[in-house]
């Protein structure tokens, strides 16, 4: 189990590794020179042109400016944005929480209905629970997030006036206002999430009920709600499980668009506004820190499956 | 421009109802499955062809090539899809073209997966072994051993991959990173008609519906497939 997660922990960071040299091989590739973003169209004259790449560093070799990105990256430096001027990364540290918060928020939301639902539909299963809590999962499975995400907004933020539409407050200016904002978005996110995991769990609690030693603790009289919590569910969420923690990089990609949709200013947000003003260096740091979150999560779920699931290898 | 028709309810002219220029929404959704269609079509038919010759390079050959076309699938798969496609299609500009090549590279991954699982697989067989034996070259078996013994998992693929395509080429096109205005996409339509929401919620209704529903036939496919082709997978 040891060298396992030794070698894991290894593997990860050689890949983090190999997503930071790529972005930034990528990103030096791409047609656009900094100095004409940050001087603009009318002010680029050559020899302005040339002393903004010498303040910058960019008239350096290649490969000196890679290594010296690098080396700030690994003492935690991300560098500088084009347009604000100011540090990177104390901005992104100020809007990771608020995405994690979204991701947070929106996977308690699908684990707290999707597994209770799935249950319910694999107790009644082709009675009516089952085929409405099915017809949803199939519904929602097809919906991109940010199409629920508009209709929930044009229904709840539009039309009825339930919830306010878009927008961030912090939370410690005004909880409730916070809260309230935290609803729509955390809820567009969740939908899908939960379409899955309600799925997983029918199937799989299914195919547990099915087994021998269900049959035998029916047969020496158990109540069958004892069956089915104690015996049956124990086993049947272990494929659930490695589900949450897959779908947490599928939600990790979703609060890109739902971010943009409802305002609110996480790490994705910046990526697009810093997309959309060419600040590559901004773009260059909230890639490689979604990348490693994203590896992160991947070897979390594959660790904590090796510690439930005594059946996995961990040659 | 008919200001009297801007952003009507549904009517018998208009089923749909109208946009921001007093358009035919229904027209406009219909001629907006055009663009989601090839770009879905073609990117997966890309990503079938380059995903399928990873797989079987890398698990033909084994090796070094196994190391090479894995890892490449593997560090492609270290990135959410979305913010991939958004930075590339971001700096390459916005065009059918990019996006194809985007999805099709992106959703490759999938094929090369899979296709090298089988191939594997497949190699160890005892009539891959006769082939070789009786000095047929390597092409040759590729093609009449190993190929037609993958294909049944790929068509699946192929069919869960339209929808996922589907899905990304929106949202590229809802955020303008897809085909730009004034040609009609699902994705921007909704992106479009999200201003003006507080007039007219039909505006986005109608690509919201067409997407899911698209979507939604392209997984009752896939899943009808797998329960064809292998029937060990039947629940």
């Amino acid at each position: 189990m040891g060298a396992y997660i030794i070698r894991r922990l290894i593997q990860s960071a050689l890949l983090i590794f190999v997503i930071a040299s790529l972005v930034s091989i990528f990103i030096q590739l791409l047609p656009g020179d900094p100095a004409y973003i940050i001087l603009g169209e009318t002010n680029a004259t050559p020899e302005r042109v040339a002393a903004v790449r010498r303040e910058l560093g960019l008239d350096r070799p290649l490969l000196v400016q890679y290594a010296d990105w690098l080396s700030g990256v690994v003492r935690g430096d991300l560098g500088q944005s084009l347009t604000s001027k100011r540090p990177i990364g104390p901005d992104l540290a100020k809007r990771l929480p608020r995405t994690f918060e979204l991701i947070v928020a929106s996977m308690t939301l699908a684990v707290l209905l999707g597994i209770p639902a799935g249950i319910l539909a694999a107790k009644y299963r082709n009675r009516a629970p089952d085929v409405l809590v099915s017809l949803f999962s199939v519904i929602w499975i097809s919906t991109p997030v940010f199409v629920s995400g508009t209709l929930l907004l044009l229904v709840f933020g539009v039309k009825l006036r339930l919830l306010p539409a878009t927008g961030y407050v912090s939370f410690i200016d005004d909880p409730i206002e916070h809260l309230k904002r935290l609803v729509l978005p955390a809820t567009s996110l969740a939908l899908l999430d939960m379409a899955v995991i309600l799925r997983m769990t029918r199937s799989s609690l299914l195919e547990v009920l099915g087994e021998d030693y269900v049959r035998t603790a029916r047969a020496k009289g158990l109540a069958e709600s004892s069956v089915l919590f104690r015996h049956a569910l124990r086993n049947a969420l272990i494929p659930v499980v490695t589900i949450v923690g897959l779908q947490a990089g599928t939600l990790l990609g979703g609060t890109v668009l739902i971010e943009f949709i409802f305002n609110w200013p996480g790490v994705s947000s910046y990526l697009i506004s810093a997309i959309n003003q060419r600040d590559y260096p901004v773009v260059q740091a909230v890639v490689l820190v979604i990348a490693t979150i994203f590896v992160l999560l991947n070897l979390i779920t594959d660790l904590i499956y090796a510690v439930i699931d005594p059946r996995i290898k961990y040659a | 421009m008919n200001t009297a028709m801007q952003l009507q309810g549904p009517s018998w002219e208009h089923p749909f109802g109208t946009d921001e220029y007093g358009r035919d929404l229904m027209a406009r959704v219909m001629r907006g499955s055009r663009s989601s269609l090839i770009i879905a079509l073609s990117s997966v038919a890309l990503a079938t062809v380059v995903g399928i010759g990873f797989g079987i390079i890398g698990g033909y050959f084994g090796g070094f090539w196994e190391f090479v076309t894995m890892r490449t699938v593997d560090v492609l798969l270290t990135i959410p899809p979305i913010l991939l496609a958004i930075a590339v299609v971001a700096f390459l500009g916005p065009s059918r073209i990019n996006l194809i090549l985007v999805i099709g590279f992106l959703y490759m991954t999938r094929f090369a997966r899979l296709s090298f699982a089988s191939v594997v697989q497949v190699k160890q067989r005892e009539f891959v072994e006769a082939a070789r034996v009786i000095g047929a070259r390597t092409p040759h078996i590729i093609r009449t051993a190993i190929l037609p013994n993958i294909l049944a998992p790929i068509f699946v693929q192929i069919s869960l991959s339209l929808g996922f395509a589907i899905l990304l080429e929106s949202g590229l096109s809802f955020l303008g990173l897809g085909t730009p205005p004034p040609e009609p996409t699902w994705g921007n339509m909704i992106g479009v008609g999200r201003g003006f929401m507080q007039q007219s919620g039909w505006y986005v209704f109608w690509p919201a519906l067409a997407i899911s529903v698209t979507i939604l036939c392209c997984n009752m496919l896939g899943d009808g497939l797998r329960d064809a082709l292998d029937p060990r997978l039947r629940e």
